[in-house]
């Protein structure tokens, strides 16, 4: 037993409750690449916790480390160059990072599961879709081949496929976008695991299949209680189906706090920025409004320049955030900011 | 019928002037594609199917629809990149299809077109300065070298990149950029038509602001008239005075933006409409959810195209194809639960 478990299990037996809500913790979790450039440090530092029955989000642009992160939970950051240099990532009592490589094996897909993005580089293109689905509870469930089958119709008929018991025999590439998202979400429900990891999960799709697929996991994550964690750049689907956000930004958590909280309350000035950036549907604007744009771009993670992250493209910049980076700091009520302006 | 047209044109609802820059009559593209299995079979595939449609200048005109509605061969099909099956493309009074020589090369000066992706669209071995440059080459204009890079320089600075990045490549640029980089070669020759097709799809949250101000900005310095393609509502909304919504080659609805997007008539609008994710937690609203997928265009539904999926499908739907017609405050709508009204 390790030290972290025995805490774990003293707590459970001396009553705090508040302590097994939470299906995963991520403390101080650090990511490196190493490159002939130099070090990325592409998950730096990053605390976070899933609480039972929750689907929390992770708010980011591209390169601010929200899908290594995700692929470091699993792990299954390519290495070399990637390392996990740093960090704990708790669950069920367990740190998944001193996992030996089996009992990490039986971790993924069967109490964490995954979806991608895209859908159709992530299933087996020579495969039909139900032995793909089967294959899981196979592994898992030791079930046999027959029993696997029929639970992947029932899984397919749980996501909403139409006529699940012929579309079992179709290869990937018959199928539509929304149909294969759909096969990547019972794959992933197959073995009902507690924590679901959605790495942008309707990113490719329309608009009418990404308000199904969205319904679709809100639905079977009350049905089956399992927890989420949604990775996204979208903050409508946020608004659509987190409780808690988490907003990264080259690496690190810049703010963390519930999505009512977000909308409300945001006290970054990036969480300000993308929350006002954003053109807002039937408005009625008109056509002569200017968006209120952040200025400048992601910075490259190669050189990020001393003190706060986001220095170059904030509106209120103060000499202290050239010099030093603020850390993350709670502001009462379970809301974090990373910004110095909150400390005043 | 072409009469008929023309009356149907004059009731759409426009911005303050009502001169038509380009006009869309009964436009169809249809592609053959081999079959999967058999080599010998072909199949037709209706990507544009009779869509009438005109443009007034100065004005923004939003093109919504999902993926294989076919708004991104309408825009090929005005910039002249694909051959129309049927019907008539007319750009400022002269049919585009029976161009050549000199009114061709005008035509190509005049319609110019952003594409989605700034990864794709640039060449890697070309520099920014001679990407921006090239099109004034071809064309003559800023003839002599100096002239040609001080016109370039200015453009640049125009998009809001600086003279000194003249001289960098495509790589050394973020997406952002890159974008900045299409469109001054967009505005290069100064055109009076843009074709934007998802000019910002491919970009970041915190960037896409950035070039939707820059296409609006542009739009009133340089008196443009834009098409605006993209499955983005959010955005269409923000650009457009006016929206046409697509679905399978067709045009099933068309209006004034705030008439549109406060009440849309189409249920396959609405149901569109609905599914734009919530501004924020405490604005989630009822939504319509489609079943199932936007059908093949190979083998389109009989009748209305929307049937399958629609939630207000009457018996007639089946049968019977819905022309566009116009209906009060100048919209446009195609389907027969507006039948009696018009």
């Amino acid at each position: 037993m390790t030290y972290d478990s025995f805490v774990l299990s003293c707590l459970i037996i001396g009553g705090f409750e508040w302590i097994m809500e939470k299906i995963i913790e991520i403390h101080d979790l650090r990511t490196y690449f190493e490159t002939a450039e130099g070090t990325i440090r592409a998950v730096d530092g990053v605390d976070l916790h899933v609480n039972a029955g929750e689907t929390v989000g992770i708010v980011g642009e591209s390169g601010c480390g929200k899908t290594v992160l995700a692929l470091s939970v699993m792990r299954l950051i390519p290495s070399p160059p990637g390392r996990i240099v740093a960090g704990r990532i708790l669950f069920d009592g367990k740190d998944l990072l001193r996992l030996q490589e089996d009992d990490m094996r039986r971790v993924r897909g069967r109490s964490i599961s995954m979806i991608f993005q895209e859908p159709m580089t992530s299933l087996n293109p020579v495969i039909r879709v139900g032995d793909q689905i089967a294959e899981t509870m196979r592994l898992h469930l030791k079930l046999s081949h027959k029993e696997a089958m029929e639970r992947a119709v029932c899984m397919l008929e749980r996501v909403g496929m139409p006529s699940p018991a012929d579309r079992i025999y179709d290869y990937p590439h018959q199928m539509s976008g929304g149909m294969r998202q759909r096969v990547m979400i019972a794959m992933a429900l197959s073995c009902e695991p507690r924590l679901m990891i959605a790495d942008e999960p309707t990113t490719a799709l329309d608009v009418t299949i990404q308000a199904q697929i969205l319904d679709l996991i809100t639905r079977l994550k009350e049905e089956s209680k399992n927890s989420v964690l949604l990775i996204t750049h979208d903050l409508g689907v946020i608004a659509e189906t987190a409780q808690q956000v988490v907003i990264m930004y080259a690496g690190q958590v810049m703010e963390r706090c519930s999505a009512q909280q977000l909308f409300s309350n945001p006290c970054h000035p990036y969480s300000v920025g993308l929350l006002e950036s954003r053109p807002r549907f039937r408005a009625g604007s008109g056509t002569d409004g200017y968006l209120k744009a952040i200025p400048g771009g992601v910075p490259g993670l190669y050189d990020l320049p001393a003190g706060c992250t986001f220095q170059d493209r904030c509106p209120n910049v103060m000499d202290v955030c050239r010099k030093e980076r603020p850390e993350l700091k709670e502001m009462g009520d379970g809301h974090f900011s990373r910004c110095w302006k909150n400390e005043k | 019928m072409l009469e008929k047209r023309k009356i149907d044109f004059e009731k759409q609802e426009h911005p303050s002037n009502n001169q038509v820059l380009l006009t869309l009559e009964g436009v169809k593209k249809y592609f053959t594609v081999r079959d999967a299995i058999f080599a010998g079979r072909y199949h037709t595939v209706r990507a544009v199917d009779g869509v009438d449609l005109c443009i007034y200048r100065g004005e923004t005109l939003g093109l919504v629809g999902e993926s294989g509605s076919g708004k991104s061969t309408l825009g090929r099909l005005i910039l002249r990149l694909e051959r129309p099956t049927g019907g008539r493309i007319v750009f400022d009074g002269e049919d585009i299809g029976g161009l050549s020589g000199e009114k061709q090369s005008a035509f190509r000066r005049n319609v110019q077109l952003i594409f989605q992706d700034p990864y794709s669209s640039l060449n890697p071995r070309k520099n920014a300065g001679s990407i921006i440059g090239e099109p004034l080459k071809i064309h003559h204009m800023h003839s002599g070298r100096r002239d040609r890079d001080d016109e370039v320089a200015r453009l640049m600075e125009v998009v809001g990149l600086r003279r000194e990045q003249m001289g960098r490549y495509p790589h050394e640029f973020s997406g952002g950029q890159r974008q900045r980089i299409g469109i001054a070669r967009a505005v290069a020759l100064k055109p009076r038509l843009i074709i934007a097709d998802e000019p910002v799809s491919a970009l970041d949250v915190s960037i896409q602001a950035q070039i939707l101000n820059l296409l609006k900005m542009l739009r009133r310095e340089y008196d443009l008239t834009y098409l605006f393609i993209t499955h983005d509502l959010n955005v269409v909304e923000h650009m457009s005075d006016r929206i046409a919504v697509m679905y399978l080659g067709r045009i099933v609805e068309l209006a004034g933006n705030a008439a549109l997007c406060k009440g849309p008539m189409h249920p396959y609008t609405e149901a569109l409409f609905s599914a734009v994710p919530a501004f924020s937690p405490d604005e989630k609203r009822g939504r319509i959810i489609l079943e199932g997928d936007i059908p093949s265009p190979v083998r389109p539904p009989s009748g209305c195209a929307f049937h399958p999926r629609c939630p207000r499908r009457m018996e007639k739907c089946v049968r019977v194809t819905p022309e566009l017609m116009p209906f009060r405050e100048g919209r446009s709508v195609a389907c027969h639960l507006y039948d009696s009204d018009q």
